[in-house]
């Protein structure tokens, strides 16, 4: 059986986490919907002491045998954004409320073929923030997909996050197992 | 439809996802419907991957994506290897050459179309003489 990692790197890990008890001020991207809620490629997200972006990066997998180009998250630092406010939108809802918890959604998808197991791809593929008084997803969207949906919501029920069991359509001859689970990031920053 | 020929339009005037879902319906009319709704997939692989042979793949690759993103935002990407067709919930992507040398064509739903699935992929193959 083949195993697919496909999560976040302790270093991609190390950048959410450095934004931990910072105020939210911003995010936005250059090619992003008027609603705010789906953005092309990459999300930008501004807190008073870091920046980061993150990101929806190619990859090949060959979960059939056949290479084929998938879309992965990432997380990288922060750039100098001034060519995004120029051209692409920002909502600065809930701006200085203090980040209190991150989480990433994490899945795994089994394939079973004729009772074998084929491979077993595990992602993340959501970081959700909680603020003081609202709770930010940013998910990406589908498999092959780059774009990311965000979500801004008062509790944590109706973030649209992503849904693997959606895109893994079960046929006879092939079976996917989907679980999903939440995984917070440390609560005390990490030291060096 | 305003907007011209290229470039953007007006971020407000962006097309529902059903427009998509809409024009994939009326080019499944000469490229047939798949089991699951889709076009071309291979129904072995359960990815929605499909397969569309032709004489000359890149061409019908931008038939297929100038039919199924009508009405759609393009983003014309400073990057030649991509373009998007952007909706109200949902994208349409062509790809002139993915990793594996073919013409691609993706479209991706955020909620799921009545009769169609959510996503898919279609690889333009050169036929097999």
């Amino acid at each position: 059986m083949k195993n697919y990692n496909c999560l976040l790197s302790n270093e991609e890990q190390f950048l959410l986490v450095g934004l931990l008890d910072s105020k939210w001020q911003c995010y936005g991207s250059e090619d992003i919907e008027p609603e705010l809620d789906d953005a092309l490629d990459y999300v930008f997200v501004e807190t008073s002491t870091e920046s980061i972006r993150i990101t929806m990066n190619q990859i090949s997998l060959d979960f059939f045998d056949e290479p084929e180009d998938y879309a992965i998250l990432g997380v990288s630092p922060g750039q100098d954004e001034s060519k995004t406010r120029g051209r692409g939108e920002i909502s600065a809802k809930y701006q200085n409320q203090v980040i209190r918890e991150i989480f990433l959604l994490e899945s795994e998808t089994r394939a079973i073929r004729d009772e074998n197991p084929v491979f077993t791809y595990r992602s993340h593929d959501a970081v959700i923030f909680r603020l003081e008084h609202a709770w930010i997803s940013i998910s990406r969207s589908g498999l092959w997909s780059q774009s990311l949906v965000i979500s801004a919501r008062d509790t944590r029920d109706g973030l649209e996050l992503y849904d693997p069991l959606s895109l893994w359509e079960s046929t006879l001859e092939c079976r996917f197992e989907v679980s999903q689970n939440w995984v917070q990031l440390p609560l005390a920053k990490t030291t060096n | 439809m305003g907007g011209g020929k290229s470039g953007k339009l007006p971020l407000t005037r962006t097309r529902s996802y059903k427009r998509v879902a809409s024009n994939i319906n009326l080019s499944q009319r000469t490229l047939g419907r798949a089991a699951n709704g889709g076009i071309a997939v291979d129904e072995k692989t359960s990815t929605g991957v499909g397969r569309i042979y032709s004489n000359n793949p890149e061409k019908s690759a931008r038939q297929l994506f100038s039919k199924i993103s009508r009405g759609g935002r393009i983003v014309h990407r400073n990057n030649p290897k991509r373009t998007e067709a952007r909706f109200k919930k949902a994208t349409v992507t062509f790809r002139p050459k993915s990793q594996d040398g073919s013409s691609v064509v993706e479209f991706h739903f955020r909620v799921k179309p009545d009769n169609l699935p959510r996503s898919q992929k279609i690889h333009f193959m050169k036929e097999k003489e």
